[in-house]
């Protein structure tokens, strides 16, 4: 009988953790932080060794838990295919891809893409210790110009359509320890609002990958209502963080404000509005200072996501 | 709330794992160890496709051989400035961008992005970023100026034959107050003249 109380009692504890409820004694810590890589390379060759070892570094190094590779490629861009003059989405005949943050800055189609990721893939099997690795595709939302609503919204959809192809790598070569998904580190300095969102709604449409944004809360206000920077409203910043395929991974690099504006943000958007966890500014302690106090500001789920560029 | 729903569901390992759907509109992913919005819940099954959730597993029959690590070379960028308008990884949150200084020699990688801090235009900022190709490591480092206004690189090695040596180098900057001083990128040491 007292051990059937105790199974009883194990269970039912269970059954709050997986409802996200905790025990009030719990003294909450943050999450190991892992690497997020910024790309860099010039060339084809040098995009896919990045990857590879940007990836095998990852891996030897996962916490033995679920966690993100984010790879950001660089500002989401129409590449060539009468660029600027599409009004439908998905556009056929034309190629997207991203411009990297190599001197100079290079563009590489989706293409070049897949392939680099494809070398992350065998990097993160080849360096394999424990845990779920998860490779992102990363892009950003910067500078539009020369891009229609629909070639912004393209690019998003063929981006979730590149992770597919990624996740059928990984299955084809039996990495049972990975995952794939789409990512975007937008800001609202960067680029007008609804340009951004379509990048949300190009992938939402193509429907495979989950669309993690990495992203800032630019100018919205730490309390109340406001606007943003560039004509961004906190709507807009929930819309590109949680609707449709959106999940919010937000930067928290000035950590009292920014926790403060996507706590405002989550709170307005309501509905569900969770958190995965936080993008953490180096160093390792800053950032992990960071997952802590949108933890502690924000009274809904915050998982324990926590990416860090540079740390 | 609703009642939990449990359902077994393969694991990668073939060890079983439960999922539980609640009455909020959630499913609890127990490979992820969270809940998620049931209406996100395709895109959380496929980023975790390959651990065979929810129900079938998707290790084909036939696995492919295992393909060799890229051996391509990285490319070496000689030294050189770069202006306000290029494509930095660095947030606006974080810096507000000036002009920045690059260099690879196909080992490491060293870029300086220089400007004024993101939440504070008087204090000036330098963002340094190593990457080491070989080693797959990338870091980045802030350098405050505090009071000296937005920075802007004026003289740094230049060209293909400092490639390496470079990366060790001194790096010239002033400020929009009309202070002066120097990035020791050998020692990671700052100095500023008035």
């Amino acid at each position: 009988m007292r051990r059937r109380i105790l199974t009883a009692a194990i269970l039912l504890l269970s059954s709050i953790a997986a409802l996200g409820g905790s025990t009030p004694a719990q003294a909450v810590t943050a999450p190991v932080v892992v690497q997020a890589y910024y790309m860099t390379a010039t060339t084809v060759s040098g995009l896919e060794n990045q990857a590879y070892n940007d990836a095998h570094y990852f891996a030897a190094h996962n916490p033995n838990a679920n966690r993100v590779l984010i790879l950001d490629f660089g500002a989401a861009r129409c590449i060539s295919g009468n660029c600027g003059t599409h009004n439908t989405c998905p556009v056929t005949g034309a190629t997207y891809g991203a411009e990297d943050f190599g001197s100079p800055n290079t563009f590489f189609t989706n293409g070049d893409i897949l392939n680099a990721m494809e070398s992350a893939s065998q990097g993160l099997h080849d360096g394999y210790t424990s845990g779920i690795n998860i490779i992102a595709y990363g892009t950003n939302n910067s500078n539009f110009t020369g891009m229609t609503y629909q070639d912004i919204c393209s690019a998003g959809y063929y981006q979730s359509e590149r992770v597919s192809s990624l996740a059928s790598y990984e299955t084809s070569h039996g990495y049972v320890d990975q995952g794939a998904t789409a990512a975007s580190d937008i800001e609202p300095s960067y680029s007008g609002p609804v340009q951004a969102q379509q990048l949300v709604n190009g992938d939402t449409n193509q429907g495979y990958a989950l669309y993690w944004d990495y992203g800032s809360a630019d100018g919205c206000p730490t309390s109340g209502s406001g606007g943003c920077n560039n004509g961004w409203s906190q709507h807009d910043v929930g819309y590109v963080s949680f609707d449709g395929a959106a999940v919010p991974l937000p930067e928290i690099y000035n950590i009292s404000a920014n926790a403060s504006q996507w706590t405002v943000i989550a709170h307005q958007w309501g509905n569900g509005y969770f958190f995965e966890g936080a993008t953490g500014a180096p160093p390792t302690s800053t950032a992990q200072a960071g997952w802590l106090k949108l933890y502690n500001d924000f009274s809904g789920t915050v998982d324990r996501q926590l990416s860090c560029f540079g740390c | 709330m609703g009642g939990i729903v449990l359902a077994v569901i393969g694991a990668g390992s073939g060890a079983a794992a439960v999922a539980s759907s609640s009455g909020n509109g959630t499913t609890y992913i127990p490979q992820l160890g969270i809940s998620v919005p049931n209406d996100k819940l395709v895109q959380y099954e496929h980023a975790i496709g390959n651990y065979c959730y929810p129900k079938k597993c998707a290790i084909p029959r036939k696995i492919l051989p295992e393909p060799k690590a890229p051996s391509g070379p990285i490319a070496p960028v000689q030294a050189r400035l770069i202006n306000n308008k290029s494509e930095i990884p660095v947030s606006p949150g974080m810096l507000t961008f000036t002009n920045g200084w690059f260099v690879n020699n196909g080992k490491t990688l060293v870029a300086i992005y220089a400007g004024a801090a993101g939440n504070n235009p008087s204090d000036g900022r330098l963002v340094i970023l190593r990457q080491n190709e070989l080693l797959g490591t990338q870091t980045l480092r802030i350098v405050n100026v505090p009071g000296a206004g937005a920075l802007t690189i004026v003289s740094a090695p230049l060209g293909a034959s400092v490639e390496t040596t470079a990366q060790r180098a001194a790096v010239s900057f002033r400020s929009s107050t009309g202070a002066r001083g120097t990035f020791n990128l050998g020692n990671g040491k700052i100095t500023v003249n008035g």
